[in-house]
């Protein structure tokens, strides 16, 4: 019986399973970011695989090389890619992935799916559109001397953490994208003389992108309306009554903020309330003492200024049809046998969106 | 397993009902309560929480009356030698039918997010050797193995907790849009995975302690497998929401995927599905158990022969079976009957002719 045993235990060793499914790293081109392109009816796409070049005693540097290929599909393209690239060309270690704004304009399913069926890929990928061609961002393989993939990442990090972009990766995708009572956002980025800018959020309706974008300050506002910004965001406001130049910006930090969304039925329609409030700290103000009246001033000019790039923001929503709020998703939860009754794709563009924006002082700085 | 040696203590129980109950079909779950039920599937697992605490007291009565009795000599007090065997025979064979799908499960898992290139005996025999092994080993090594093995489990539950901050709660409500009836629905194709529960009643009697700590026991165990099922599908569905979890079909291995931890533990679906290969042992060491002492009790031989043989007909039934989601669909449609009736009527049937014919065996 223990010969048995130990013969069992033994016998383990045909199965060591893993000379099958085995992936040698250095058999492999690791893409690190892909870009793609409309060409016609087609796709163009460019991947950035990095390699190690060796730099003397013992010591290895990575290095991007970048290839170009078209195709009709993802998996088309990869299978281009096979082609050319030294190894098997392999998609597992994915950081970015960057659409084209022309490419945008059709339904962006086809181009996730491969991410989503495919076990192996990585769906921690962060995606991006870009102004231009995404073949144009990735083609140098270098920001300002660093690796093109690390430089966006961190910089979609560092966006994430100051509220510009939002969070969100290929998984966290999905459930936007089937949600029928919500419309997805992406980040919005820029090349601009050899340096990578985050412009703000592209806007989508029905998976195809709107053409429309929310910039700046804007696509920060929107996130903390969502509830989806990150650990601060920084507003610059106009104060149309200062005489100097220099004194004619207000810019503020926010430390806390909470958004609540409501909806009314006026007369058969309804009509969405979003209460924000902002917790900030005053980050420049070049008009003198903030003393208790100024700061009840202040307080007043800037609850109405934020309110009026809400209402802005929510009118570039209406007026593109993206519901990136989720207001159809409240209504489905609140009133499901009323959403039934729209067409919530093409309707949202009539629905009364009211916000408000409170904001609170807690901080001057370290001068009063 | 040996029958006369060391008793299983109350903690190796627990640990024991817990993976003899959990094991791979865990992935699938939300699914498959998303397809009758959509965002109100989670009510779904509480019915089944309450049904099977109701039917964790129904087996403590059928053990109460029977301390030292398994379901099988049970069923032969109760309902006479002859058609007594028949029903052991019927339930052994359902066993060994529930531990071949069980064999396919985990192989079609395996090669479908870890080991697609591996030619599957190779996969069978990953499972089916381990498990002859921990099949032949003492009650007493079993108990400790399961023990051990809540690691993998607790490492699950830790990971999904992680996916919080992506979680949008808002798409378990609204709570009532879909009808009560698809609610039950989903209940009913959720049961299945529950199917091991009558290991409960081969255990018992091995068990060391008082009924009341037994009966706390089996209580609890039930408890805690029901609270994890309830959390994976609360965090599914919360994640994914129902219009997503329509084409996943594994949402848990789904929902891992997208997880980091501490910003390096990445692709833990990969990780987690490779130590799952401990609780499917288990429960499939459990389901052939359950098929092994039926057998034994039929033909009153025991001869670790026919485990053996029982191994090599698993094996061979995974080969003449085409492997691919459709087949498990199909097969896990076919086989709902038969779960829903082993898993609700077996035992409380077997309780009411013991009443009924005054049978009871004290020590």
């Amino acid at each position: 019986m223990k010969l048995l045993k130990v013969l069992c235990l033994c016998s383990l060793l045909i199965t060591t399973a893993g000379c099958w499914d085995q992936n040698f790293l250095k058999q492999q081109s690791l893409a690190f970011s892909v870009g793609y392109d409309a060409a016609g009816k087609k796709i163009k796409s460019m991947s950035i695989v990095r390699s190690l070049k060796p730099t003397g005693n013992g010591q290895t540097e990575p290095f991007n090389n970048t290839y170009e290929v078209i195709g009709t599909t993802p998996l088309d393209v990869r299978a281009a890619m096979n082609e050319i690239t030294p190894g098997t060309y392999s998609m597992n270690k994915l950081r970015v992935i960057l659409m084209g704004e022309e490419l945008v304009k059709r339904d962006v399913y086809p181009l996730f799916d491969l991410y989503f069926r495919e076990a192996r890929s990585n769906i921690n990928t962060k995606v991006i559109i870009t102004k231009g061609k995404a073949v144009d961002f990735l083609k140098n393989g270098y920001i300002q001397g660093n690796l093109i993939t690390d430089a966006i990442n961190e910089l979609l990090v560092s966006g994430e953490k100051e509220s510009i972009v939002p969070k969100l990766t290929v998984g966290t995708l999905l459930p936007i994208m089937f949600n029928p009572g919500q419309d997805i956002i992406l980040p919005y980025l820029e090349e601009n003389n050899g340096n990578m800018k985050i412009k703000g959020l592209a806007l989508f309706n029905e998976r195809k992108s709107t053409g429309k974008q929310l910039l700046g300050q804007k696509a920060s506002l929107l996130l903390l309306m969502m509830n989806k910004g990150g650990k601060t965001a920084q507003f610059s406001l106009d104060d149309k009554g200062a005489k100097n130049t220099l004194n004619k910006k207000i810019t503020i930090i926010t430390n806390k903020s909470k958004s609540k969304i409501k909806l009314k039925w006026e007369s058969g329609q309804p009509v969405y309330t979003i209460d924000l409030k902002l917790n900030v700290f005053i980050s420049e103000y070049t008009k003198g003492i903030l003393n208790k009246r100024d700061v009840d001033k202040l307080t007043d000019f800037l609850s109405n200024s934020m309110t009026e790039m809400a209402e802005d923001v929510t009118k570039t929503l209406n007026e593109s049809n993206c519901d990136a709020l989720g207001l159809g998703h409240i209504m489905m939860i609140k009133n499901p046998e009323k959403f039934k009754g729209y067409d919530w794709d093409k309707d949202f563009k009539d629905i009364k969106i009211v916000p408000k924006v409170k904001v609170s002082i807690i901080s001057n700085g370290v001068l009063y | 397993m040996q029958v006369k040696e060391k008793p299983l203590s109350l903690a190796q129980f627990f640990f024991t009902i817990i993976h003899g109950i959990i094991g791979v079909m865990i992935f699938s779950l939300p699914y498959i309560g998303n397809i009758y039920a959509k965002n109100n599937s989670w009510i779904s697992v509480i019915i089944l929480l309450i049904g099977f605490q109701l039917m964790s007291i129904v087996i403590i009565a059928l053990h109460k009356r029977f301390p030292e009795k398994n379901l099988f000599e049970i069923a032969e007090i109760v309902m006479g030698k002859t058609i007594g065997r028949v029903f052991n025979l019927i339930l052994s064979i359902y066993y060994l039918v529930m531990a071949v799908y069980a064999c396919l499960y985990f192989a079609f898992l395996t090669m479908e997010w870890i080991l697609p290139l591996t030619p599957k005996p190779v996969i069978y025999l990953m499972l089916l050797i381990p498990a002859y092994y921990i099949a032949t080993a003492k009650l007493e090594a079993f108990g400790r193995f399961n023990c051990i093995a809540i690691i993998v489990t607790i490492g699950l539950i830790f990971s999904l907790c992680f996916a919080i901050p992506e979680m949008e709660f808002s798409f378990l409500l609204p709570v009532g849009e879909v009808p009560l009836s698809n609610i039950v629905k989903a209940s009913i194709h959720i049961g299945p995975v529950y199917a091991g529960i009558n290991c409960i009643l081969i255990y018992l009697p091995k068990v060391n302690g008082t009924m009341k700590a037994k009966g706390k026991a089996v209580f609890y165990s039930l408890f805690t497998i029901s609270f994890i099922y309830l959390l994976a599908t609360l965090a599914c569905v919360a994640f994914l929401g129902t219009s997503a979890m329509d084409i996943v079909i594994m949402p848990v291995l789904y929902l891992l995927k997208s997880v980091t931890i501490l910003g390096f533990f990445e692709r833990l679906d990969l990780i987690l599905i490779s130590a799952w290969l401990i609780p499917s042992l288990i429960s499939f060491v459990i389901y052939v158990h359950l098929a092994f002492t039926g057998l034994t009790q039929v033909i009153q031989k025991k001869n670790n022969l026919i485990l053996f043989a029982l191994f090599i007909i698993i094996y061979i039934s995974c080969h003449a079976t085409q492997l691919s989601i459709y087949t498990l669909h199909r097969g896990r449609d076919i086989m709902l009957p038969f779960n829903s009736v082993s898993m609700f009527a077996v035992t409380p049937l077997l309780l009411i002719l013991a009443v009924i014919r005054k049978k009871k065996f004290s020590r």
